[in-house]
């Protein structure tokens, strides 16, 4: 095991939305394919929802990855917050408007009319509790004309369930909620992302008891366990180069897995 | 990755702050249970120190009443023949109310001569005439004085000497218990004049002691009077439905008594 190991593990849990770094879960799995159904199905919205850190962004990319071939499909990583700008987006993706001129609401809905397509286009709406109500409401009269489809992924916030708003609870056909990983499933996703880049002596590292430090730490949280191991290897990385007899290579230190809670916060120490 | 001696720092004070609690709980457990502990052995030290107290206070409690008593029993100096006769009068006269049988009292001169020169024997006389029946008077003076004699040398000094000082002590109380047990020690050293003497005058001064009553009907058969000695006790018998005299009867009526 050399330093380089260590680099190229902490490198694969880089916080980063990258289909590629999809790892197949389970039950993961099932909830990407009834999502993928639930695109075919001719509904207007689709709500993907869960807490931060649970993979919504990767359903979308990976969604997009997979189904952008054979459908015609847009992915707005970023909330477009401004009402026209956000028209004008959808003017020049749909339909090729690339006009500078302020785009209302009258006249997306003219031209959505007057371009009527074959196959309903799907966009993807990613961190859509940034947009106001008043724009989601404009947003769900544009999926009543049935000419574009939404799939919509926001947080589910404890202060407000989403869910339970008005305009969701009338117009989605479909509700998805992803969640945090269960304690076994948090191992095939480290070991997994970790054979995938050929990590495999990290990948071994990992213990029963590790893994339960981690699930602690992290409650099963993607984003969390992401930053938690990437921190773990950078520790690693540099015991590796500057005091190796402090470490052992074969086994995962639950000090190093708490001192690395600390420093990402995970622990208040 | 620069302050890794500042994370070790770190993660060393949240190392001990995590072990405080537990330190901290098994802390309490432990002087917990020591607490409940102590409390526990005190109850019983102070349940025992109780237990103790008041068996003291029970062994002080019986030592003041003895004391009581012992104070309280008169101790009379010295006893005329006046004072035991007219005792030994009353006795009579209760006995008369509540039994037939009344023996003579007759011996008493006898124990006066030896004992005392102070006794008035008319007095006495007198007394036994009036309330003892002539029928049942047996006089055994001299024969009384002679066995005494013979005893003294046939007998153990201690045993006598014992004798002696019941008899005195006897003289000084009047209690009929001394009496019972001067009757059965001359009974069991033979001497069945004596013992009969003693024995009757037990029962005038108790005439409820069943024992006295036993002595008495068989001292009268060891003096060969077995007809009295029936008498006697079917009297007694009557009277008082003893299971002892029952048997004693039956003993002597059957023969087997020796």
């Amino acid at each position: 095991m050399n330093s380089s190991l260590y680099t190229n593990s902490k490198d694969v849990f880089l916080d980063t939305v990258d289909a590629k770094d999809y790892v197949q879960l389970d039950r993961v799995s099932t909830i990407y394919q009834s999502l993928k159904d639930s695109v075919k199905k001719p509904l207007k919205m689709i709500l993907l929802y869960g807490k931060p850190g649970t993979g919504k962004s990767m359903f979308l990319t990976k969604l997009c990855q997979d189904l952008s071939q054979n459908q015609e499909m847009y992915y707005y990583k970023t909330p477009i917050l401004d009402e026209s700008e956000f028209f004008k987006s959808i003017a020049h993706d749909l339909y090729e408007v690339k006009d500078d001129k302020e785009l209302n609401f009258t006249q997306i809905m003219k031209l959505m009319q007057l371009n009527e397509k074959k196959e309903v286009p799907l966009i993807l709406l990613d961190e859509a509790q940034l947009y106001s109500d008043k724009q989601m409401e404009k947003i769900r009269l544009l999926s009543d004309t049935r000419k574009i489809k939404f799939v919509i992924a926001l947080h589910k916030t404890q202060s407000e369930d989403l869910i339970a708003k008005e305009h969701f609870q009338t117009r989605i056909w479909e509700s998805i909620e992803l969640k945090n990983a269960l304690s076994a499933e948090l191992k095939i996703y480290i070991q997994k992302k970790l054979m995938k880049a050929n990590c495999f002596d990290s990948a071994n590292m990992f213990s029963n008891a590790s893994i339960k430090l981690i699930y602690k730490l992290t409650n099963g949280n993607y984003r969390d366990t992401n930053k938690l191991l990437r921190t773990v290897f950078e520790i690693y990385e540099w015991y590796y180069e500057h005091n190796l007899s402090k470490i052992n290579t074969n086994v995962m230190s639950n000090k190093i897995i708490e001192m690395a809670a600390i420093k990402v916060g995970l622990i208040d120490a | 990755m620069r302050n890794i001696h500042d994370l070790e720092k770190r993660w060393f004070r949240y190392k001990l702050k995590s072990f405080i609690p537990h330190v901290l709980i098994s802390l309490m457990v432990v002087i917990s249970i020591a607490l409940i502990l102590s409390v526990f052995n005190k109850q019983l030290a102070n349940k025992s120190s109780e237990v103790i107290l008041l068996n003291n206070k029970e062994q002080k409690v019986v030592a003041t009443k003895i004391i009581e008593e012992v104070k309280v029993a008169p101790i009379k100096p010295q006893i005329t023949l006046k004072e035991i006769k007219k005792e030994a009068t009353k006795a009579i006269h209760k006995s008369e109310k509540k039994l037939t049988l009344t023996p003579s009292l007759d011996f008493i001169k006898s124990i006066r001569t030896s004992s005392t020169e102070s006794y008035n024997t008319n007095d006495f006389q007198q007394t036994q005439k009036k309330e003892i029946p002539k029928k049942k008077i047996i006089r055994y003076k001299q024969a009384v004085q002679q066995n005494q004699e013979k005893n003294i040398f046939i007998q153990k000094q201690e045993t006598q000497s014992d004798i002696d000082h019941v008899i005195k002590r006897f003289h000084k109380n009047n209690n009929p218990v001394l009496s019972l047990f001067i009757a059965k020690k001359y009974y069991k050293l033979g001497d069945y004049k004596q013992s009969y003497n003693y024995a009757l005058l037990t029962n005038q001064i108790n005439n409820g002691i069943e024992q006295s009553w036993i002595i008495f009907v068989k001292s009268l058969m060891q003096l060969h009077k077995k007809e009295q000695a029936i008498n006697i006790l079917k009297s007694y018998i009557q009277h008082s439905k003893s299971a002892n005299a029952k048997v004693l009867l039956d003993n002597i009526q059957s023969g087997k008594f020796k």
